[in-house]
């Protein structure tokens, strides 16, 4: 699992600048 | 006049325009019922009625076929073969529910008694969804309307058929399920052509195909993609990689797979640059891996793509990356069905690695903000939220989702379809790890979002999810009126499966049954509404197939039909 670095992962995944209507469009949850 | 007190007669033309018999439906009934009570009727399903009519008067202009989340929606349908967004699915319902009213309204008057479709092979597909919902809503209640079909052409193909023919069959074989047609298909009726529909000069146009796609109105979607591949160059009005590959889309949706395939291989073989290439060869393997449950084929084509695109890459074209992060996607999606024929530690080694892979892709979008990268960029996150989740890695499965869709799990109020969706995932994760609590919370919370948009879809599953996570907390308050609730819903949408699951939840709660008979809840909130779309429905769902009993039920992914 530390392997995966995930923290490192998601802090840069933090730091991206998405606008909120943006967000609200995204059907977010979506799995394949 | 087409209206005789008991008979409303409503003819369908050969326009095929999304919408177009319902709308002489709904003005035909306008035209008979008193002015004040029809518009009070109107105002309580609105905005869904205006909004319809505006789709049938205003396909062109419509900005809700024009607008982000009509882009997003499509790129669903054409890249991951979607269907129809719960969105529609619920405005369908809505407005069945308006004219299940007016018809209540008019049998009460004695107006009518009865509505005979005429031409019903001419039916738009759009309208007969929403008449198909209406007449299983009707079902529930004591509204005696009689519905008549009557067809002055064969719309059950014989042997081989294919074009318009094949995708009415489709239709109608499906419909055939629900609705009682009169007429019985009689044999002495001539085959429908492509003749019997006219598609006029204001619809050839890529705004009307992409709304025809959007409202699943593949007739219309058909023949306009037929005159664009049969048109000379100047013509056109998309390439024919992309004609191709939206009528192996419709193939898919009307489950036909292997024609589908058919149609994705024209249009690669089309195609004139590596981004269309690796569009075509992306949808291939996906209709492969999801649809045939051929998993090596569809991982062998797109990893020749894949390969095919790096050879020619550009590193600053946004295209390119976009293109190699949704092929590594795919294979991921393969290498996770086949990762589940693996035992032990392979297994899990192969599935950290699929993890890799997926932050691999998401990092060349990273710092890219294209609005068409969006789709992308969760789906990756997603999915590997999902994999952790596979790979039993609960606790971590729910950290990921909590930072890495921290932004919507904000108190937002532009995010609360988001935050539902993933609150439900989360209340989901937390009972798979036994903290029953906090899965009452957060499923308690996704039901006053769901409750907030009145969607009764969703309402229905998160309230089994929370039945269930209180029968395995041992917690009795409020679980009568919670599956009360449940119970009523399912009536109301006509949902008989979901019926049959409150039934069993009361029989656990009465100490009849032990909960490992009940149905084990929905990993996520359902997407589509199986009774309401007219589209295949896939036999296996991915999410849950991935998740329960992954082992057992490989055979099930990977056996060739």
């Amino acid at each position: 699992m530390e392997e995966l670095n995930l923290d490192q992962f998601l802090a840069d995944v933090s730091s991206e600048n998405i606008d909120s209507d943006t967000l609200a469009l995204s059907n977010i949850a979506v799995t394949w | 006049m087409n209206i005789n007190m008991k008979t409303l007669n409503v003819e369908s033309d050969s326009s095929i325009s999304s919408f177009n018999t319902i709308h002489t439906l709904y003005q035909l009934l306008k035209d008979n019922i008193e002015k004040s009570y029809f518009s009070s009727i109107q105002q309580k399903f609105e905005p869904d009625v205006s909004m319809l009519f505006n789709y049938f008067n205003n396909e062109i202009n419509n900005p809700e076929y024009n607008s982000s989340l009509a882009i997003l929606e499509l790129q669903a349908i054409m890249l991951r073969l979607s269907r129809h967004h719960i969105k529609k699915a619920k405005m369908i319902d809505n407005i069945s529910r308006f004219f299940n009213e007016l018809f209540a309204y008019c049998m009460d008057k004695h107006i009518l008694s009865e509505i005979n479709f005429i031409k019903s092979e001419l039916i738009d597909r759009p309208s007969l969804m929403i008449i198909n919902r209406s007449i299983q809503l009707l079902e529930q209640n004591s509204i005696g309307i009689k519905f008549n079909f009557s067809f002055s052409k064969q719309v059950l193909g014989k042997n081989n058929h294919e074009g318009i023919v094949k995708i009415r069959t489709q239709l109608f074989e499906k419909l055939s399920k629900t609705i009682n047609f009169v007429s019985d298909f009689p044999d002495n009726l001539s085959e429908l052509t492509d003749k019997d529909f006219n598609l006029k000069e204001e619809q050839y146009s890529k705004k009307i195909l992409d709304a025809a796609i959007i409202e699943q109105n593949f007739e219309l979607a058909y023949f306009i993609l037929n005159r664009s591949l049969n048109s000379d160059k100047n013509n056109k009005i998309i390439s024919d990689q992309l004609a191709y590959r939206n009528i192996g889309v419709i193939e898919a949706n009307i489950g036909d797979f292997e024609r589908a395939i058919k149609y994705f291989d024209y249009a690669i073989d089309v195609s004139e640059n590596i981004i269309e290439y690796s569009r075509n060869s992306y949808i291939k393997g996906l209709c492969l891996i999801k649809r045939l449950k051929k998993v090596e084929d569809g991982i062998e084509i797109l990893e020749k793509a894949l390969e095919k695109l790096c050879i020619n890459y550009k590193e600053n074209d946004f295209k390119y990356k976009h293109e190699r992060a949704w092929l590594i996607n795919g294979i991921c999606l393969g290498k996770t069905i086949l990762a589940n024929k693996l035992k032990g530690k392979e297994r899990e080694t192969t599935l950290y690695e699929l993890i890799k892979e997926e932050m691999k892709a998401y990092k060349m979008l990273q710092n890219e903000s294209s609005f068409y990268l969006v789709y992308l960029k969760f789906n990756l996150l997603a999915n590997i939220a999902f994999l952790l989740e596979i790979l039993e890695e609960y606790q971590t499965a729910i950290q990921f989702w909590e930072k890495a869709f921290a932004p919507i799990l904000v108190n937002d109020a532009q995010n609360r379809e988001g935050e539902k969706s993933v609150t439900y995932r989360l209340g989901i994760l937390n009972i798979k790890l036994g903290n029953y609590e906090q899965a009452e919370f957060l499923l308690e919370r996704s039901l006053l979002l769901a409750r907030n948009e009145n969607n009764k879809f969703h309402i229905n599953v998160i309230l089994y999810s929370l039945i269930y996570v209180k029968l395995l907390n041992n917690r009795s308050k409020n679980i009568i009126d919670l599956i009360i609730e449940g119970k009523s819903i399912s009536i109301d949408l006509n949902d008989k499966k979901m019926s049959e699951n409150f039934e069993s939840s009361i029989d656990c709660y009465n100490g009849n049954i032990s909960i490992s008979e009940l149905m084990i809840p929905d990993v996520k909130l359902i997407s589509y509404i199986p009774q309401i779309d007219l589209a295949f429905v896939p036999e296996i769902d991915l999410n849950k197939h991935l998740t329960t009993n992954v082992k057992e039920k490989y055979h099930e992914y990977t056996r060739r039909e």
